[in-house]
């Protein structure tokens, strides 16, 4: 019984946490999106407009709620909340810190996926059930998008599960470490190309930009959501930004190194004679600025990139990810039994790779500094105006 | 297989250059101008020379000859002068500009001969302001009585008495010539 209550406590923290991320979410996306546009974004309601979000609240819930005659009532209502809870359930193995987590799944990252599909039934319902030509196919696009990408996702994590040994999140970060040299990303090529997958696909399977060809708000009338309406519109979209911060904490967890923060700390093994509750919140806040990072990355590339075309779509997945996927799943297996961890060679393939990212990093800033010189701009970091 | 690897190549660094462009625009300042309420100097300060806002009228400068009316392509400008006491020439009845209806051509700047004769850009009486806030509810609201109402009144009232004054006097005049015309008409050709 106490369980029981536990249980449901915790997950109403979570889903308010999520909500409220989510809504947050999009208002940081909106000024982002105008900064990079040479415009302000909303600044008006609240200081700085950071109560943008609670407006839009406002706003949906004040509409009406229509329900097409002929439409499966009973579905329609049903389908964001599917999609919902798709996203938010993804959330129950992700660890953001040794405790910090709603239930330490032994099949954790397995879940996640089935998890990720759970939501295009959410979806096609929602197209299905709106008794609409135009909103049935989009269901179906967004359906068929998600599940070509579910398989480059599943080969990236594939070879994270082969290179840690386990499909719990808790192993899996501690089989990382605090420097870079430990984490993922930089351990060898094919992790890294495992990383690329990953990203990519998940970027695919939110329907984030340059990926959104199911929604196309330009182009099309936005798909499986055309007939929703106030509050039922305003929960697929709390869930696609929910998405991006399961997206970012995935990403974090599985190539980044998780919450460790520190030499020789591994997130599930707290070390003897350190307070634990420290480390707990240095980690979480160290997880979560990671996560954040990578929702900003996304939040980017959506404001970067064009949309591909629906040939270009296929042509990523199926003759680039899906190819370089499956060979570079049977290189990790190559990799791993002919280079074991901690040797010379492993050593230095970490090294080069890390000092590589870093020095993209360098030639990054470089690019930024010429483009700045190129515009004649002064610098003006300050988020606000 | 060359192509191939030119592709993925091609990709990452386009994406790459790309988004150092964008993350080069976050770090500069937005361009826009967030009018009217958080400025930091008055929108007219900000605007080029030869701006033209709204329609004016100097009506101290202005010698009533309506040039402007009738250079004025669409009937924007309605206006009267009248005669007045203790001045010479014509003074202003009332000058109402429709600023609903301008299109803000200058023809009825150009047309102005009344100049203080000074160099700035307005030295005519019929100048534009650099000003452009003048919304209205109404469209009434858009009509800019340059003579208030009763002071127009007024001067019309004035200027009707100097005008049958100066009628009756005129009328004294031809009486008088005519008086004396007849007086020295000759007897014999008067009917031609």
């Amino acid at each position: 019984m106490i369980n029981l209550i536990y249980m449901f406590v915790f997950s109403l923290v979570y889903l308010l946490l999520l909500a409220l991320t989510a809504g947050i979410l999009t208002y940081v996306e909106r000024r982002i999106a105008g900064r990079m546009q040479s415009r302000i974004g909303p600044n008006r309601v609240g200081i700085q407009g950071i109560l943008q979000f609670i407006a839009d609240l406002i706003k949906g819930v004040q509409k009406e709620d229509i329900i097409p005659a002929d439409a499966y009532a009973f579905l329609f209502k049903i389908a964001p909340y599917l999609v919902f809870m798709g996203v938010f359930l993804t959330l129950v193995p992700i660890p953001f810190g040794a405790y910090t987590l709603m239930e330490d799944l032994d099949v954790g990252i397995y879940y996640v996926l089935a998890m990720a599909s759970y939501v295009v039934i959410g979806l096609m319902i929602g197209g299905w059930a709106s008794n609409n030509k135009w909103s049935l196919l989009g269901g179906m696009r967004s359906a068929a998008q998600k599940i070509s990408y579910e398989i480059p996702a599943a080969l990236g994590v594939f070879i994270v599960v082969i290179m840690s040994g386990s499909m719990n999140f808790q192993k899996i970060v501690a089989a990382q470490g605090a420097s870079p040299v430990d984490w993922f990303v930089f351990r060898n090529p094919f992790t890294f190309i495992a990383f690329n997958l990953f990203f990519i696909a998940s970027l695919a399977e939110g329907n984030r930009v340059p990926f959104d060809i199911p929604e196309a708000e330009s182009e099309l009338v936005s798909g499986y959501n055309t007939e929703y309406s106030g509050m039922r519109f305003l929960f697929f979209f709390l869930a696609e930004w929910g998405n991006l911060v399961v997206i970012g904490a995935l990403v974090t967890c599985m190539f980044f190194g998780g919450g460790s923060f520190w030499y020789e700390w591994k997130i599930s093994i707290p070390a003897p004679g350190r307070d634990p509750i420290v480390f707990e919140v240095l980690g979480f806040l160290w997880f979560l600025f990671k996560t954040f990072f990578f929702v900003f990355v996304i939040i980017w590339i959506r404001w970067t990139l064009p949309r591909l075309r629906i040939d270009q779509l296929m042509d990523i997945c199926w003759k680039y990810m899906v190819p370089i996927g499956l060979i570079s799943s049977l290189g990790i297996v190559i990799w791993m039994y002919f280079i074991p961890e901690n040797s010379t060679i492993d050593r230095i393939v970490r090294l080069t790779l890390t000092s590589l990212g870093a020095i993209t990093v360098l030639y990054f800033k470089y690019r930024v500094y010429k483009n700045l010189k190129i515009t004649k701009a002064t610098i003006y970091a300050n988020p606000f105006v | 297989m060359i192509i191939y690897l030119k592709n993925i190549w091609e990709t990452y660094a386009t994406v790459f250059e790309g988004m150092a462009i964008t993350f080069s625009y976050l770090l500069q300042r937005p361009i826009t101008v967030q009018y009217p309420d958080r400025m930091k100097e008055s929108v007219p300060e900000t605007l080029p020379e030869k701006y033209r806002g709204r329609l004016m009228v100097d009506t101290e400068l202005c010698t009533a000859c309506g040039l402007c009316a009738k250079a004025c392509p669409i009937d924007v400008i309605e206006m009267k002068g009248g005669r007045a006491e203790g001045k010479k020439g014509l003074r202003l009845i009332y000058f109402n500009i429709y600023h609903g209806k301008c299109m803000y051509c200058n023809l009825c700047v150009e047309a102005c001969p009344a100049e203080d004769g000074e160099e700035d850009e307005h030295h005519t009486a019929i100048y534009f302001k650099k000003n452009f806030e003048g919304s209205s509810y109404t469209l009434n609201g858009l009509v800019e009585q340059f003579i208030p109402p009763d002071e127009a009144r007024r001067r019309l009232k004035e200027s009707e008495e100097i005008a049958a004054k100066r009628a009756a006097a005129a009328a004294e005049t031809t009486k008088n010539s005519e008086a004396k015309q007849e007086s020295d008409k000759p007897k014999d050709g008067g009917d031609v």
